[in-house]
């Protein structure tokens, strides 16, 4: 483990048009992934939308309807689950509960062969990656939730997989632990070079984490893109309300004035040129990030929405400002102590505004 | 703080037990008391462990003995090699499958014990179907009434649900990942179970063979009816002491030595689960 020898670096993952369904339900609609080898994805979704599906899909342990599943270049279909140097990382852990620390990273090598030599230093290795090499005689019942954790991690890479798949790893963790837990895990792949897939449904853990993001809704991908991207430029409602606080606003389409006319009149003005936009005359949906909107006692030049301030809370290093405007509540967000960050008080009247770049537009 | 209310519910838990305690004293324990005495009672009123003696020192009775233990060992074997694959079956199906598997594992459970054992000399016997079947085929006939091994097979039909319904138990408590755990980390579906879940249901093996063992060891009713001269195991030679000879201490010393071995069983058994599931 040290030392990972060059065959481990490869690993290059794709996915395509993959679909299953459990009976009447479609788990998995054509679903299309390439993941590069070493990369870092997250699958993130809301529970039910099909990631679990997905991974088992990719590791061998359901049988799919349709599509294809290769590692570097060679097809997977055919190959049974235990040959096909897959790792997961269950959600249960799974850590075999009659076998101590050490076997249980033991079971792997001795399921591939691995020389009796070797199995001991491979053992040792990883368990010390993962700072458990003081538990080896210890059971699993004996460890505590982070600790299975790590062995349950230390087990999936002690065998060298070609792709390690985590299946929500640290959704039993308490949210300390969760953070830090999430860093080493980050270090140790991009230090291990495996090609890895988190399923998670926690936004900002995918984030923080993986170098791209899938995000899924009911069995679909909807977008595939690094954080940044996904952040800024979502290509779905969905997306974005998925990834990050959002506020909407509700408005009908004008091509005519490149505008997005809200339920009072006001038309918020747009970038030229959305393909994926509602028609002429549609519902649609405007959306900003509460940092991007700009708050003032005084009207500013070009659009702004008047609204009356309902809440203002303090978090630390923030202030979440609310305010009812038409016919929402729209959320700001200020850094403590900034220079428009000035204290409001519930039932001032404010006037809002962002940058045309900031508005999102998708089909109501 | 809770404590005085916490033992107050304790002693009505155990007031709740009673009319089973009671039952167990008055039909079970007390039989075997009074079986004890019985063994060894003298006819003049003193004690005396003649009546083990006599048993302990024919060999005639000793073989008896030696045939009941083989013939139990070889059933409880035979019941948790066809059990352990019935009970995976059980355990992993679900729904009316699921029913319908036990439904069919426990007819035998269903069928009086006289029925199903003429049922069986029907199928073995000398014209029976397996002989028609070989005749059929002009192969050898063969008949297995009044043999061991027929006696065997009709036991061990009649015992396997007791078997497979104790595994198949403790095969659902096993969480299903343990085993997609295996399978990813290059297990093939057999190893799997040997390495996993074979260790993991233990309990339930464990369970199931004592039951087995112990209920073969008692069972005479099939030896009775199926068996021959040669066939004699020591419950039926306990009924026969009883109802033919009239020879109550005798009986009595037997059938104390049948529950002694059967003890002896349970007591090993117990002690390699210890040893085997550890938690
Ligand atoms: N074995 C199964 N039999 C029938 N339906 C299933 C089965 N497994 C999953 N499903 C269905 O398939 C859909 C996708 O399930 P899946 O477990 O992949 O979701 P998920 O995204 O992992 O959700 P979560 O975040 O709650 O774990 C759900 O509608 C679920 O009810
Ligand atoms: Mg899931």
């Amino acid at each position: 483990m040290s030392n990972p020898d060059a065959e481990s670096r490869i690993g290059h993952l794709s996915i395509r048009d993959l679909s299953k369904s459990y009976g009447q339900t479609k788990a998995l609609s054509d679903v299309n992934i390439e993941v590069q080898a070493g990369e870092f994805l997250a699958l993130l979704g809301p529970s039910g939308c099909g990631k679990t599906t997905l991974l088992r899909s990719i590791a061998g342990l359901v049988e799919i309807d349709h599509g294809e599943v290769t590692i570097d270049g060679k097809r997977l279909n055919e190959t049974p689950p235990w040959k096909r140097d897959i790792s997961v990382v269950f959600q249960s852990y799974a850590l075999f509960p009659h076998m101590n620390v050490r076997d249980n990273l033991a079971f792997g090598l001795r399921m591939k062969g691995v020389r009796k030599s070797k199995i001991d230093t491979r053992i040792n290795d990883t368990l010390k990656l993962v700072r458990m090499e003081d538990f080896k005689e210890r059971y699993p019942a004996q460890l505590s939730g982070g600790q299975q954790q790590r062995v349950a991690l230390a087990r999936a890479i002690v065998v060298q997989p070609r792709i390690l798949l985590l299946d929500e790893p640290l959704a039993a963790l308490d949210a300390k632990l969760r953070a830090s837990v999430q860093r080493e895990i980050r270090q140790l792949q991009s230090k291990l070079k495996i090609t890895t897939i988190l399923v998670t449904h926690d936004q900002s853990e995918a984030m923080s984490m993986a170098d791209r993001i899938a995000v899924m809704d009911n069995g679909h991908v909807v977008q595939i893109a690094d954080p940044t991207t996904l952040y800024r430029h979502p290509k779905t409602a969905f997306a974005a309300e998925f990834v990050g606080d959002i506020n909407r606003l509700s408005g009908k389409m004008d091509y005519s004035g490149q505008c997005v006319r809200l339920a009072d009149g006001l038309a918020v003005s747009i970038e030229a040129g959305r393909p994926e936009g509602p028609g002429d005359g549609d519902a649609a949906l405007l959306m900003v990030r509460p940092e991007a909107v700009r708050i003032s006692r005084t009207p500013v030049e070009g659009f702004c929405l008047t609204g009356v301030i309902n809440d203002v809370v303090l978090i630390g290093d923030r202030v979440n400002i609310y305010a009812t405007c038409v016919d929402t509540t729209v959320k700001v967000v200020k850094l403590t102590g900034s220079s428009d960050a000035e204290i409001f008080l519930p039932g001032e009247k404010v006037f809002l505004s962002w940058d045309q770049a900031d508005s999102l537009v998708f089909a109501a | 703080m809770s404590r005085p209310r916490s033992m107050r519910q304790n002693a009505r838990g155990y007031l709740l037990t009673f009319p089973a305690f009671a039952f167990l004293v008055v039909f079970f324990v007390g039989p075997l008391i009074v079986n004890l005495f019985e063994s060894v009672k003298n006819e003049d009123g003193g004690l005396t462990y003649a009546q083990y003696v006599r048993a302990l020192g024919d060999a005639y009775y000793l073989e008896v003995l030696g045939d009941t233990i083989v013939l139990s060992l070889a059933v409880t074997i035979a019941s948790l090699v066809l059990g352990y694959p019935l009970a995976i079956a059980i355990a992993r199906s679900r729904g009316a499958l699921k029913s319908f598997l036990i439904f069919l594992v426990v007819t035998p459970l269903l069928i009086n014990v006289v029925v199903r054992t003429f049922g069986w000399m029907v199928i073995f016997g000398r014209s029976g179907f397996i002989n028609a079947i070989l005749k059929l085929l002009d192969l050898d006939t063969a008949t297995l009434t009044g043999t061991w091994t027929g006696i065997g097979i009709a036991m061990v039909q009649v015992l396997l649900p007791f078997m497979v319904l104790s595994i198949a138990s403790t095969l659902e408590g096993i969480d299903g990942e343990l085993e997609d755990a295996a399978i990813t980390l290059g297990a093939t579906p057999l190893k799997t179970i040997i390495h996993v879940i074979f260790p993991l249901s233990l309990q339930g093996v464990i369970t199931g063979t004592l039951l087995v063992f112990a209920l073969s060891m008692g069972s005479f009713v099939t030896v009775m009816l199926m068996g021959s001269n040669s066939t004699m195991v020591l419950p039926l030679l306990v009924y026969q002491q009883l109802n033919l000879a009239s020879d109550w201490p005798f009986a009595a010393a037997l059938g104390n030595i049948l529950i002694f071995v059967v003890l002896i069983a349970t007591a090993l058994q117990l002690g390699l689960a210890k040893r085997g599931v550890r938690r």
